[in-house]
């Protein structure tokens, strides 16, 4: 199956076939000192297809060219010159003497250097001008009269699916027993139970299936039943249609222009991606967006997805976990994240590629279960699960959180969303250990409800990495220790974030990006399947993210990978021990998990991380959770 | 009142990104950018088209070596008023 | 190794060195403003051309050889004027840059030349604002412009606007502007010396009518050209067909050339056609090389039209090597030419700055400089600034297709 890629004919498997045209003869003139790289790029390139080509020596003055022009006759003469002013001067002069002399018709010319545009080459009388982003395959297709773009469109990408080929098998039988009898009681336990965060789920599908289906005095009743079941601001929002704090409807300027934004995305074909971020196609690197509006948002999701990005994960406000309910509409928000409502989610998804993996996280908060409903609705390709975190270091009540975190599951299930459970308490001061055996009971239970999660490790310079000096000599080994038990205790997907490197970033964009992609070569080296990476603002709290720093951090990670191609950075012995250490450690804190009882009594307990880690049951939505009648 | 832009050292680096439909224009956007801010020395570091636009690194040059730094006298003279 | 023998065969049209491009039977002026380097003020002499036209109420068309109108020179970063094209004109340019203009037009329509920024294409100012002009890069492309154009859109004159130093497809304009000035040299001799050349290369006479048609059967003439076979006709020695390297454009080539036409005839006037470009010290070198071996030989070169003189060498050199020559007993024609208006000369010169490794804008001595270029040189030179566009008001009002070079 071929298709066209930048105008040049390729095979599916990216390798160019076959020749449009009869082969052509092709004259290349290097006017420098030097012998130009490019031109022999471009020779390989056009000899391998078939075309005849005569390079000539360097530095030969315009008369003797047209003279070998006027004894070889080439279809197509391609210059290069580094210009300068009087370079230009000389190159107009040749062309005059190739038209005077009678061959200027009888061949296309162009010419390539690191400062030719369009518009100079036009001037000195050239048919084409190559400047420094043109490729290979642009003087091919110049040659072979295809119509070259100088967007140079790729190969055509399609959506990954993290879960592919792993079985969730425990290969740590020992383990694997814990956390099955652990996640058995879990989901038992929840089954018996309900919450208001159940319930709003509930009535949101019912709500917007109605809705979809034009059954409108339905909808209004759903709306009510829902608005009695939220608080405070959001119910003042249903009932009186008060904007919340710190948010403002989206303008219809704005959202008319989403619509010039989905036409620019379009199926990605046509979107201009550069030369260095082919190197990210292979990879799965996520990206965060969430500057509070979607708008902006999907600037930064349509030129991460241009750099290189194969995912991007919804960040939203830190308020949206304690209030009770979620909002409808398009609204934009004064400070972080970009407030979760279908709108908003079906305008930002205008931005997104086919072939770009979408997440909307469902990981904190006492709207977790809605979440995954809209985040199903609007087309997300991936949650995010977690009763652990939320509940130790997010402020949501735990019996809350896993209640509704079960029902998450179920959903996710139901909706077929891959989710990752991540292991952020980690950054709270909980002890890797523990945070992991949370994960992993999270992770088995999702299993047994048919769900298909993924597993996420940070990689950051945490609290107990700090105080253990476990990272005072490289960020290498404790991250590889925790990739490695990892794969030793389940075969499983392994998605590290979030983002990697969390804590080892200054404000200084170089060596932000310098650590990220360091984080992000190791994590892929190490099997990771996908990999979430920050911007070069990560470090910076003074404002908003910026698009330019988002592209510095995967420029970074891009070079980072060119630079090891299929070679990995290499742990030292140091993280086989860390690895057998926290997989004692994990198993410890399972087996206190079964002692206390249950999963959520082992979290009140402090099981998978106490006060005096850092970790605190949290407050809200305490006391929500009833028993189902 | 000695300026600010006296106390730089070579250049002022503008880092930004540029909503555009080619890389040349986004050059031209650059360079007019980097004179509407009334430098003349200017020039374009960087340029990467990308989605929506180009990634773009600007300079303005205020010392190159070998001209008159504007730093050399007002930083002895302030050394001398508060300095020991 | 055996040398090959020439072979007989008639001569013919097949053999004539190719068309580069004409601009037609009918009758229409073709402008062309050239300069002879960049910053030579060519863009401000395109513009008080344009003026003047449409103060005369003239139907004309503009287009560009090259690439004219962008705020910032692509080289220097210098600021440049652009070209402001008044309602009823009609310009040629890519299509692309009707994006980006000030003006509006009517009747866009594809004039069938592609260029490096895109398709070139004609209309009607509308509105008249400025534009920024990209046209025909060759010659025969501009041959095919400058005929739709007249087809198309009805206009008397067209206005070819030049690129950098670009000649060649000057050969289609029936008159010429030649801007130049301290961006080229602030030198006055260096500078006054190529005027001269140019000057003198323009007015070389067109060759009798009658010659230039009598190829099959008038054994004086020897045809040849680059890269070709080609037909001699030799006096008494019978018909020839050789091949050859290029013609008089290095001085490698020459020994060979004088070999081929020493086959011919060794004595006697011999009219040899060159059709592509000629280098003055080849030229030259030529001449001297037929003088130690052939002195009773006479040439009368013929060159297609004289800008194939102004591609290769020094322009200034021209009026000396004539002059040897003419002193030696051989002539020189051309088919075709163009009329010489004149030159504009500015006095801006772009200036290095170490210290900023930019360029910055200078100018010479304004007064002096016009001055003291006029006084050694004997054609027509304005600096439209400094005195005011009034010569050249009186070139372009003198403009008809009476005043055309006679065209063989």
């Amino acid at each position: 199956m071929t298709e066209k890629v930048g105008g040049v004919p390729v095979q599916g498997d990216g390798s160019t076939s076959a020749r449009p045209c009869g082969p052509k003869k092709v004259m290349m003139v290097p006017l420098d000192p030097v012998h130009d790289v490019g031109l022999k790029l471009i020779r390989r390139a056009l000899s391998e297809r078939g075309h005849q080509v005569v390079l000539l020596p360097p530095d030969l003055p315009p008369e003797e060219v047209v003279q070998k022009a006027a004894e070889i006759r080439p279809d197509c003469l391609l210059v290069s010159r580094t210009i300068s002013y009087g370079t230009a001067e000389l190159l107009a002069r040749f062309l005059d003497l190739l038209d005077t002399a009678g061959l200027r018709d009888k061949m296309k010319v162009a010419v390539g250097g690191m400062s030719i545009r369009p518009e100079l080459a036009q001037e000195m009388g050239f048919d084409a001008g190559f400047g420094p982003d043109t490729t290979v395959d642009d003087a091919v297709a110049f040659v072979e009269n295809l119509e070259f773009q100088s967007t140079r469109a790729r190969r055509k990408l399609s959506k990954p699916d993290l879960t592919e080929g792993f079985s969730y098998r425990f290969k740590d039988e020992e383990i694997g027993r814990l956390c099955d009898e652990i996640a058995r009681e879990l989901l038992n336990w929840a089954k018996e139970r309900t919450s208001p965060g159940v319930l709003r789920a509930e009535i949101r599908e019912q709500m917007e299936k109605a809705r979809t289906e034009g059954r409108l005095a339905e909808v209004s009743r759903l709306r009510d039943e829902y608005a009695r079941l939220t608080g405070d601001e959001i119910l003042r929002f249903y009932r009186e249609g008060t904007p919340v704090s710190h948010t403002r409807p989206l303008t219809a300027s704005k959202a008319r222009t989403f619509f010039d934004l989905e036409k620019r995305a379009g199926d990605g074909e046509d979107l201009v991606r550069p030369a260095s971020a082919d190197v990210m196609a292979e990879r799965v690197v996520f990206v965060q967006y969430g500057t509070g509006c979607p708008l902006m948002d999907s600037y930064h999701i349509l030129l991460s997805q241009s750099w290189g990005a194969r995912g991007v994960v919804h960040f939203d406000p830190s308020w949206g976990a304690r209030q009770e309910g979620l909002l409808e509409g398009a609204w934009s928000h004064q400070h972080d994240g970009t407030v979760i409502t279908l709108e908003n989610l079906n305008l930002i998804k205008k931005s997104i590629l086919p072939w770009t993996l979408w997440q909307v996280r469902a990981h904190r908060g006492l709207n977790t279960p809605e979440t995954v409903v809209l985040a199903a609705l609007a087309g997300a390709d991936l949650t995010k699960v977690n009763m652990v975190y939320g509940s130790l270091a997010a402020g949501t009540d735990p019996e809350r959180l896993c209640v509704d975190g079960v029902k998450c599951l179920e959903l996710a299930a139901r909706f077929g969303l891959p989710y990752d459970v991540v292991t952020n308490e980690e950054l709270a001061g909980v002890p890797a250990a523990k945070a992991f055996a949370g994960m992993l009971v999270v992770m088995t239970a999702g299993v047994l409800l048919g769900g298909r999660p993924i597993l996420q490790p940070l990689f950051a310079h945490s609290p107990e990495a700090m105080i253990g000096g476990i990272m005072d000599e490289d960020y290498v080994d404790f991250n590889a220790a925790k990739m490695m038990v990892l794969a030793d205790i389940v075969d499983a997907p392994i998605w590290p974030g979030a983002p990697v490197g969390f804590l080892t970033q200054s404000q200084d964009r170089v060596q932000s990006s310098t650590m990220t992609a360091l984080h992000a070569a190791l994590a892929l080296g190490l099997g990771a399947r996908a990999v979430t990476i920050a911007s070069s603002d990560e470090a910076y709290a003074g404002g908003p993210i910026t698009g330019a720093s988002r592209v510095d951090s995967l420029k970074s990670v891009a070079a980072a990978l060119r630079f090891l191609g299929k070679t990995k950075i290499t742990p030292s012995p140091r993280a086989a021990s860390l690895g057998k250490k926290l997989r004692e450690d994990i198993l410890n804190t399972l087996k206190s998990a079964v002692a206390a009882g249950s999963f959520v009594g082992a979290l009140y307990a402090g099981v998978f991380g106490s006060r005096e880690d850092g970790a605190y049951p949290g407050r809200a939505g305490r006391g929500t959770v009833t028993k189902r009648s | 009142m000695p300026k600010a832009l006296d106390r730089v050292l070579d250049a002022l680096d503008v880092e930004t990104f540029f909503l555009c439909d080619t890389r040349e224009e986004g050059v031209e956007l650059g360079l007019k950018l980097m004179k509407e801010l009334g430098f003349d020395d200017v020039d374009v570091v960087f340029c990467e088209q990308g989605g929506p636009g180009v990634r773009i690194r600007l300079r303005a040059y205020l010392s190159r070596p070998g001209s008159d730094y504007p730093w050399t006298g007002q930083h002895d003279a302030g050394e001398a008023k508060t300095g020991d | 190794m055996k040398r090959k023998d020439p072979v007989a065969a008639p001569v013919s049209e097949k053999f004539m060195p190719p068309n580069r491009g004409d601009r037609g039977n009918a009758p229409i002026v073709v402008l062309g403003v050239a300069g002879t380097a960049k910053n030579t003020g060519k863009t401000t002499a395109l513009n008080q051309v344009i003026r003047r036209l449409g103060d005369e109420k003239r139907i004309f068309a503009v287009t560009s050889i090259g690439f004219d109108g962008e705020d910032f020179d692509t080289v220097t970063g210098l600021g440049k004027p652009r070209v402001f094209l008044p309602e009823g004109s009609v310009v040629a340019t890519a299509q692309p840059l009707f994006r980006v203009t000030g003006a509006e037009f009517s009747d866009v329509r594809d004039t069938g030349v592609t260029c490096a920024l895109g398709r070139v294409v004609a209309g009607r100012v509308k509105k008249a604002g400025r534009v920024v002009l990209a046209g025909p890069v060759t010659t025969r492309g501009l041959g095919k412009v400058v005929r739709f154009l007249q087809e198309a859109t009805g206009v008397e004159l067209v206005v070819v606007d030049g690129a950098f130093s670009r000649m060649a497809p000057m050969c289609l304009a029936t008159h010429l502007i030649v801007a130049t000035g301290a961006a080229r040299s602030d030198d006055v001799s260096t500078l006054a010396a190529e005027v001269t050349g140019i000057g003198t290369v323009m007015s070389l006479p067109p060759l009798d009518s009658g010659a230039a048609r009598t190829h099959s059967g008038d054994s004086s003439l020897a045809a040849w050209s680059f890269g070709t076979r080609v037909q001699a006709v030799p006096g008494q020695k019978g018909p020839w067909e050789v091949e050859l390297g290029t013609a008089l454009m290095t001085r490698s080539s020459v020994p060979t050339g004088v070999a081929l036409l020493r086959r011919i005839a060794t004595e006697g006037l011999l009219t040899v056609r060159v059709p592509g470009p000629v280098n003055p010290s080849a030229l030259e070198e030529f001449v001297r090389l037929l003088e130690n071996e052939s002195p009773a030989l006479r040439i009368k070169f013929v060159f297609d039209h004289p800008v194939n003189l102004l591609v290769s060498g020094q322009a200034s050199s021209w009026p000396q090597t004539i002059a040897r020559l003419v002193g030696w007993g051989h002539e020189m024609a051309v088919l075709k030419s163009t009329t010489l208006l004149g030159f504009t000369l500015n006095p801006f010169k772009p200036a290095f700055q170490e210290s900023s490794g930019r360029y910055r804008a200078e100018q010479v001595d304004a007064a002096r400089f016009l001055r003291e270029v006029r006084s050694r040189t004997g054609f027509p030179v304005t600096d439209i600034i400094l005195e005011g566009p009034s010569l050249l008001e009186s070139w372009i009002s003198a403009v008809t297709l009476e005043t055309e070079h006679h065209r063989t």
